[in-house]
């Protein structure tokens, strides 16, 4: 339950006692995979096998209920060998598929990655198996990430960067999020970090997308708050009253026009 | 390192495109040979993913496409071809070379049904493959706009199946599509001609048409349904039905072609639930229709054994059939309307000529030798007429009722033929001289004898018919005219079984033809009531004044009021006139009793004045004939006579004759004042008529003439004690041709003073008003009453300007009424 308010949006359309017991179906469920209970089936990755219900599978992807129905081995067998995935990303679809939720954080095996990679591997994964939910949730895991000061280091960056071009499309995502997240910590683009040049060399794409970012945001008004004292970019479509674009200050004026910043220039928030 | 576990790929972990769609490849044989079993889909499925993920999306999908077009071409269209053979090639049944209608049966059924499993097969591997190839249609096709992999292999099958090219000669090809739509259009025609065939491997292939994009869809997507093989069905269904509907006029009788055609509909729609598609229904119904029905509606028809003949032999479900198929081509079924309109007024034209034929039989009075046989001759000629005019009304209600049930049980109460019914009916009752007449004897008749013994259902029923007649009757005032007659001489001469029905009758011809028509009917009916008071309070008023004459004669009058009853008809000829029944010398005792009751009546009424028609009353008298010897020794031998007033005045001269002596006509008229015509019938009454010859006339002939003498009858002789006397002219019969021409001479003066009072009230109500509209206003209101001819109309509008009631304003076409209206309506 990632979702700020989840009760809120559940209960549109929805009565009180339906919610209370969506909520206790779904810890049923939850504890039906703890114990493999009723499990018909069972999947296969690394070292690591989990009992799940083909019901459940079926129920989140097209792709496992295609598996499952047809004349091929795995519906006689009803054993999945999802060989060549990472272990942990299987972990966290079966985890999504009974809880809806997954754990980004620091796994303690040898062979952990980080938060930020972490995401883009679950979110490769429910690409894979056309889980479009379960590829929100890592967006907006992989976006958290990167706001609260989850990149400890620019190699994990990197990391991820390399994952997200190589792996994703045009338009991606994850990919608007990693230029954003660049773009804001300056610093990690330094030109002295021989990483990233290699990076940048490596991946074209991220560079083009890089300077498309610094080229948009040059042509956007800059205003300076008076109340937070913060610089920030005037968003899209912006009137010129509303409130201020930094979240925790948030504070509404009338008329902006007035601390508009004159010449266009470089900031960070 | 870990970025070794990225996914399973990274960039050193090249996938090898080739050797991974050599893999897949042979995956895919397997499942075409029904053998995926032991595949495993995610091996499958991660195998396609990666390529999609590797930008390689393109080429799997050529190669895709590719495996499935050799498949088909090499694997499938081979096999399908091994099973053609020269005939079923090129669909020509006369080329069978030696084959057998069932040996083409099963050969067509094979292809069939190879068709359908190779098609199926294709469609479940291609799901199977699809499946497989999920990543590839969710992320290739979507973002490069392709259609789905299955759909390509859909397209596939035509493309290397269906419109492969089969070469039959040198020149010559057909493709495989052209096969199948020969094979099927065989199969149906055979279906057609009574053979059995497999509905579910057509369907099956019907299906595969269905569901495919015809190639060349320049007109929008068409299927390959409509244009490879709808097109050509229909077309041959209109050969067959046209052929067939030739030879079925040709050989059948209409109900059997009706029947054969509804069963032909039924199988029609059958077979495209059954084994063609739903959506050429309405197709092929209108095949069938036009080819058996709409083109042949009008022979079927007119065929011996059509309409007529089953309207002749009472063919109430052949004629429904007819019905019916007429009503699935035409909702207003002019054809069958048109059909029975012209049977109705043909059937209607013979009664009315038979009825025509009979009235002939009049002027051709027998010539006489002896006076007995030509009396009752003359009197059977009118009674024959009499019955003849009866018998046309209840043929042409016997035709009625006939189609009546042709139209409830065969016609399904239909509204449109109701009103052409209706409409023919109309047309040839009226279009007979006598229809007003003859309904006006038929109620007579019924009123006189035909109800006796009648329930009252029964009676009703009566009512209704006289009733069902008359609303077809254009020119009411005939009608109106011999009804007020004939029910005056019921009145008067009290023929009337029942007054009740009587009142009824007249109050079902007031719903009709609303109260005007009623009105004076409604009036004599009064007089009745109020004579039947009269004679009673005169009786009283005699009984107290105490004249104890044993003799004293009893009088029943009837006073009518003179504009209520027709009574120039009434048996007075033209010169009978007021003076000359004025002049009627009554004999002593009833000339007392006239004055007595003259006094009494100006007494409670004064002002009025009576005028006595004797022609119109009876009189019973007691007569005692002189003894004759009998067997029983001598007996006095008294009859009560019924005779008409005239005859009472004149038997009574011979009252008080001497015996023995006689009196000759001119006596007789001297002495009573009768005029001729009507003397001339009372002594034929009681004279000529053998069994009532109460007087002798000499010399003894059937006419009467002015030198005969009469003298009484002592030696009459009657087994009975009452006589009736029957006046020649009594009872209401049959209108002879000149009496005709007075009756319609009278009406033509009643209709110019009826058109000359709407056209007046007309012109008050509107004031200005064109000559034509004027016309066509007279015309409906006086519809209710009579159809006026517009000529007459239009002589009596002139008259009526002649006589300045209106003018042409500004001497154009309008008519306005002059100065304030001076025109008095008064009733005829």
């Amino acid at each position: 339950m990632a979702s700020s308010d989840p009760k809120s949006k559940l209960m549109i359309g929805m009565k009180e006692y339906a919610y209370n017991h969506l909520v206790v179906t779904m810890l049923t469920l939850t504890s039906l995979f703890a114990t493999s209970k009723y499990s018909d089936m069972t999947i296969r990755c690394a070292n690591r096998t989990w009992k799940v219900h083909r019901a459940v599978l079926s129920a989140h992807s097209a792709v496992f209920a295609k598996m499952f129905d047809g004349p091929f081995a795995e519906a006689t067998s009803r054993v999945v060998d999802l060989e060549g995935n990472d272990p942990y990303s299987v972990a966290a679809l079966l985890s999504f598929v009974y809880t809806f939720d997954y754990d980004d954080s620091e796994h303690d095996e040898s062979a952990k990655l980080c938060p930020l990679s972490f995401n883009v591997q679950v979110y490769l994964i429910a690409d894979k198996y056309d889980i479009s939910a379960l590829q929100d949730l890592a967006a907006s895991k992989f976006k958290k990430c990167t706001t609260t000061g989850g990149v400890s280091n620019l190699g994990d960056f990197v990391l991820a960067v390399r994952a997200i071009y190589g792996w994703t499309k045009e338009d991606d995502t994850l990919r608007d999020a990693a230029v954003a997240f660049a773009w804001a910590r300056t610093n990690i683009l330094s030109p002295d970090s021989e990483e990233l040049v290699q990076v940048l060399l490596d991946l074209p794409e991220f560079a083009v997308d890089l300077i498309k970012r610094a080229t948009e945001l040059s042509r956007r008004d800059v205003y300076h708050c008076p109340s937070c004292k913060k610089y920030w970019f005037a968003p899209p479509g912006f009137s010129g009253t509303g409130p201020c674009a930094i979240k925790t200050c948030a504070k509404a004026r009338n008329d902006w026009s007035k601390c508009l910043v004159s010449l266009p220039r470089n900031t960070s928030t | 390192m870990a970025l070794h576990n990225f996914q399973g790929l990274n960039n050193g972990d090249e996938v090898d495109f080739e050797s991974t769609w050599e893999t897949l490849a042979a995956s895919f044989t397997q499942i075409h040979t029904k053998n995926a079993s032991l595949l495993s889909f995610e091996q499958l499925y991660r195998q396609a993913y990666k390529i999609v993920l590797k930008k390689k999306g393109d080429e799997l999908y050529k190669r895709v496409a590719s495996f499935e077009q050799d498949w088909l071409t090499e694997k499938i269209l081979a096999k399908l071809k091994g099973l053609l053979s020269n005939a079923l090639i090129s669909g020509n049944s006369a080329e069978t070379g030696g084959q057998t209608a069932n040996e083409r049966l099963a050969a067509g059924d094979r292809f069939l049904r190879e068709l359908k499993t190779a098609w199926e097969e294709h469609q479940l591997c291609m799901s199977m493959l699809t499946d497989v190839l999920m990543y590839m249609d969710r992320v290739y096709c979507t973002d490069h706009r392709q259609p789905s992999i299955y759909n390509t292999a859909m397209a596939l099958f035509r493309d290397c199946v269906l419109l492969s090219r089969i070469t039959t000669s040198e020149e010559q090809w057909v493709t495989m599509l052209g096969v199948l739509r020969n094979i099927i259009l065989e199969q149906i025609k055979m279906e057609r001609d009574g053979d059995i065939i497999d509905k579910h491997a057509i369907k099956a292939c019907i299906y595969m048409l269905e569901g495919l994009e015809a190639k060349d869809t320049s007109n929008g997507p068409e299927k390959l349904y409509s244009s490879a093989f709808e097109e050509d069905f229909i077309r041959t269904s209109h050969d067959f039905y046209k052929a067939e509907g030739e030879t079925l006029l040709r050989e059948s009788d209409a109900g059997t072609y009706c029947r054969h055609t509804k069963k032909r509909i039924d199988e029609e729609l059958d077979r495209c639930r059954s084994t063609l598609s739903d959506s050429t229904t309405s197709k092929i119904e209108r095949v069938v229709e036009d080819e058996l029905i709409r083109n042949r509606m009008n022979d079927l028809i007119e065929m011996d054994s059509g309409v007529k003949h089953m309207v002749d032999n009472e063919r109430l479900s052949d004629l429904g059939l007819i019905f019916d198929l007429n009503a699935r081509v035409d909702s207003k079924k002019t054809d069958l309307t048109k059909a029975v309109q012209r049977i109705v007024v043909a059937m209607g034209t013979a009664i009315n000529n038979a009825g025509a034929a009979a009235s002939q039989t009049q002027p051709a009075p027998a010539p006489e030798t002896d006076g007995d046989k030509a009396k009752t001759t003359v009197a059977g000629v009118a009674n024959l007429l009499t019955v003849a005019a009866i018998k046309w009304v209840e043929d042409v209600l016997e035709l009625k009722d006939k189609f009546d049930n042709v139209w409830s049980t065969s016609f399904r109460s239909d509204q449109a033929l109701q009103t052409a019914l209706t409409r023919s009916f109309a047309e040839f009752i009226n279009a007979f001289a006598r229809s007003s007449e003859n309904i006006s004897l038929f109620i007579d008749d019924n009123m006189k004898k035909g109800i006796k013994g009648k329930t009252e259902y029964e009676i009703d029923v009566v009512l209704e018919k006289a009733i069902t007649l008359l609303r077809y009757i254009q020119d009411k005032d005939m009608f109106d005219r011999y009804y007020k007659r004939h029910l005056t001489k019921r009145l008067l001469m009290g023929k009337s079984l029942s007054t009740d029905v009587e009142k009824q009758m007249v109050s079902r011809m007031k719903i009709e033809l609303g109260n005007n028509f009623t009105l004076k009917m409604e009036s004599m009916f009064k007089d009745m009531t109020l004579s039947e008071e009269l004679t009673a309070g005169y009786k009283e008023h005699v009984t107290k004044r105490g004249d104890p004459d044993p003799r004293r004669v009893d009088l029943d009058i009837k006073v009518l009021t003179s504009m209520t009853w027709p009574l120039e008809g009434m048996g007075a000829s033209s010169e009978s006139d007021e003076d000359a029944r004025m002049k009627t010398i009554y004999p002593p005792a009833i000339e007392r009793l006239k004055m007595g009751f003259e006094k009494y009546y100006s007494e409670k009424h004064s002002g009025r004045k009576l005028t006595w028609l004797a022609n119109m009353g009876t009189a019973d008298i007691r007569a005692t004939f002189p003894k004759v010897p009998s067997k029983n020794g001598t007996i006095v031998r008294k009859h009560e006579l019924n005779v008409s007033t005239y005859g009472m005045i004149v038997l009574l001269l011979f009252n008080d004759l001497p015996s023995g002596e006689s009196l000759n006509f001119e006596d007789v008229q001297s002495r009573t004042n009768i005029p001729t015509n009507e003397l001339i019938r009372t002594l034929q009454s009681v004279a000529v008529s053998p069994k009532t010859r109460i007087l002798v006339k000499e010399p003894m002939s059937k006419d009467v003439k002015p030198t005969d003498r009469f003298s009484f009858n002592e030696s009459f002789e009657s087994k009975f004690a009452k006589i009736k006397v029957l006046s020649i002219t009594s009872g209401n019969k049959v209108e002879g041709d000149r009496e005709r021409k007075e009756t319609e001479k009278k009406n033509n003066e009643s209709r110019n003073h009826n058109i000359e009072a709407a056209v007046v009230r007309i012109m008050k109500q509107r004031k200005e008003l064109s000559h034509q509209q004027l016309v066509s206003e007279t015309l409906t209101q006086l519809a209710s009453q009579f159809k006026p001819d517009v000529v007459m109309i239009k002589k009596r509008i002139e008259s009526l300007i002649e006589r300045e009631y209106l003018d042409h304003i500004d001497g154009g076409d309008s008519l306005r009424p002059l100065g304030p209206p001076a025109v008095r309506i008064e009733s005829p």
